[in-house]
């Protein structure tokens, strides 16, 4: 009962929180980089965002925070669980304390687990009955509802700018993910037609983070770029301690990722339409080419490269057939009288020399 | 011819027509250079080819040590019908790697330096890789190639010449051959035909 109590600080954390998040609310994410000649770079992040706990706690100009009002001032004590009145269509959001710390202990993901009465596959149809109708799926209320906003506008502004969509589908540590279904089986059922990572992730424990492919993407990413998205993101996301600052950090790598992936395969498109162009260009030259040449030049090159192959066959032939002849017959030279020389009775000293040590050719 | 015969002696110096002093050949290659050697013999019968392999000391000057073979050779084998002039030295040096054809007086009317040294280029890539027997064997067979070419040309020039001959003599010359056709030397060959034919009894 000592984590209902209501505390002071997290009040006032959640009244500089309302404040500032009407401040923050409008900040534009840093331009993506440059896609022409810029080379992929996976270790720097696309945007230097400090942690999603710090954003909220103290937004700086470039963090990205949801568009909220400042909550009303109420009289008396304020009990920290109490709903948080937002603005925002009219919706007034239930936020919920930070899970970690209620009464400034930690709380064990088991006991968390136990004080929901999560029984085994009972959250399940929550996540699966029906397609996910944001890209933050969240039914358990695992995420406050800031942070949840924060995540999700992200990655609405991946989905803005990526044609691969991130639905990331939030399960407590030690949860079932999907009942033994496969992810990229709800991830066909569900978006048949786009290109969708489905992510379940597992707050507190992004090494058990699993990813599903829509058949479109599936085509797109392999087996291999996928496990190095999800390895490079888990790792991104294991240098924070934060929960839920873990699960912001693995959304931005995966978009990180994502983002280069697209890149290296616009280009590997271009580069494939550009050779295409190419080749077709040299055949559509090549035909007008063909085109231009008179036509009598045309019929002499008909006409005459049969006749040159026909006339040169027939060489050939007469020539091998003289050989064939001369194979087998007795030649002589008649008597051919020079006059001696050197005093020498047979030979004059007439011959040619080569070495066969190099390359000269020596008389 | 006589400073070389003081070098390397006056008499004649007995040679294989295949004389491997290197003991580079093995006998397979000898074998097939011995049957490229009986057919150019048999379609040339004025001349004959040797080759000599050896490996002579570095101080030897091989031009002229080759021109001395080729005429103090006794080549074994070769018939009185073939003299040395009609021969064809293929002499190979391995200490110096350096190969040469020789030739005697009447090889030399018959073949340039040009086709010497086709020949020589011919077997140049296989000598350089060790393998002699096949070097030495296009060798053979670049010259066989061009005698036979240069038999073609000469017998068209001995045709033209030939036509030449039977023009008419004048009336003071007479043909030898003509005597033996004189009736009253000796019987004049039997006509064909019946009509002209003499009467054994006339």
């Amino acid at each position: 009962m000592s984590r209902r109590s209501p505390s002071a600080g997290a009040l006032l954390a959640a009244l500089i929180l309302a404040s500032s998040l009407s401040l923050a609310g409008a900040a534009p994410y840093l331009p993506l980089p440059s896609w022409e000649g810029a080379s992929p770079d996976l270790d720097t992040p696309l945007w230097p965002l400090s942690p999603l706990s710090e954003r909220i706690a103290a937004p700086s100009a470039g963090d990205f925070l949801p568009e909220v009002s400042e909550a009303p001032q109420k009289e008396g004590p304020i009990d920290p669980l109490a709903p948080v009145p937002m603005k925002g269509d009219g919706i007034v959001y239930e936020m919920r304390r930070p899970l970690e710390v209620l009464d400034g202990s930690a709380i064990r993901p088991e006991d968390r687990m136990l004080e929901r009465g999560t029984r085994q596959g009972a959250h399940l149809p929550d996540y699966f009955a029906n397609p996910p109708q944001s890209f933050l799926v969240n039914p358990q209320h695992l995420l406050s509802e800031p942070q949840q906003e924060v995540i999700s506008r992200f990655l609405e502004h991946h989905a803005s700018y990526s044609k691969i969509e991130i639905y990331t589908l939030v399960f407590d540590v030690g949860q079932e993910s999907s009942g033994g279904a496969n992810l990229d089986n709800s991830a066909a059922t569900w978006f048949p037609d786009r290109d969708a990572l489905v992510v379940a992730y597992f707050l507190g424990n992004p090494e058990a983070t699993q990813l599903g492919r829509s058949p479109g993407l599936m085509k797109r990413l392999d087996d291999a770029r996928l496990e190095e998205v999800r390895k490079g993101a888990v790792e991104d996301a294991l240098q924070l301690a934060d929960h839920v600052d873990q699960l912001d950090r693995f959304s931005g790598k995966t978009s990180h990722l994502l983002f280069w992936f697209e890149r290296e395969e616009k280009e590997a498109l271009e580069k494939i339409a550009l050779q295409q162009t190419a080749s077709d260009e040299l055949a559509a030259a090549e035909a007008a080419e063909a085109a231009r040449m008179p036509r009598p030049l045309r019929l002499a090159l008909l006409m005459g490269l049969p006749g040159f192959a026909l006339g040169g066959g027939a060489f050939l032939f007469m020539r091998n057939r003289r050989e064939e002849q001369l194979a087998g017959e007795v030649l002589y030279f008649g008597t051919l009288p020079g006059a001696k020389r050197l005093g020498a009775p047979y030979s004059g000293g007439h011959m040619v020399q080569m070495s066969f040590s190099g390359t000269e050719t020596p008389d | 011819m006589e400073e070389a015969d003081l070098l390397y002696g006056t008499d004649d110096v007995g040679l294989d027509r295949i004389m491997d002093a290197a003991h580079c050949l093995p006998a397979e290659a000898r074998h097939r250079l011995n049957h490229l050697l009986d057919a150019f013999e048999r379609r040339f019968p004025q001349l004959f080819l040797s080759v000599y392999v050896d490996t002579l000391p570095a101080a030897t000057r091989r031009a002229e040590f080759g021109f001395w073979l080729l005429n103090r050779a006794a080549i074994r084998g070769i018939g009185a019908t073939r003299p040395n002039d009609n021969g064809i030295l293929l002499f190979i040096d391995l200490t110096s790697r350096e190969a040469s054809i020789v030739t005697g007086y009447l090889a030399e009317r018959l073949l340039p330096a040009r086709t010497l040294r086709k020949a020589l280029r011919r077997s140049k890539a296989d000598l350089m890789e060790g393998a002699y027997g096949e070097g030495i064997a296009k060798c053979i067979d670049t010259l066989d190639q061009a005698l036979r070419k240069i038999a073609i040309k000469l017998s068209r020039r001995a045709k033209e010449l030939g036509a030449g001959s039977n023009q008419p003599l004048p009336e003071a010359l007479r043909r030898v051959r003509d005597g033996n056709t004189d009736p009253g030397v000796l019987p004049a060959p039997r006509p064909a035909s019946t009509e002209s034919a003499p009467s054994k009894k006339s």
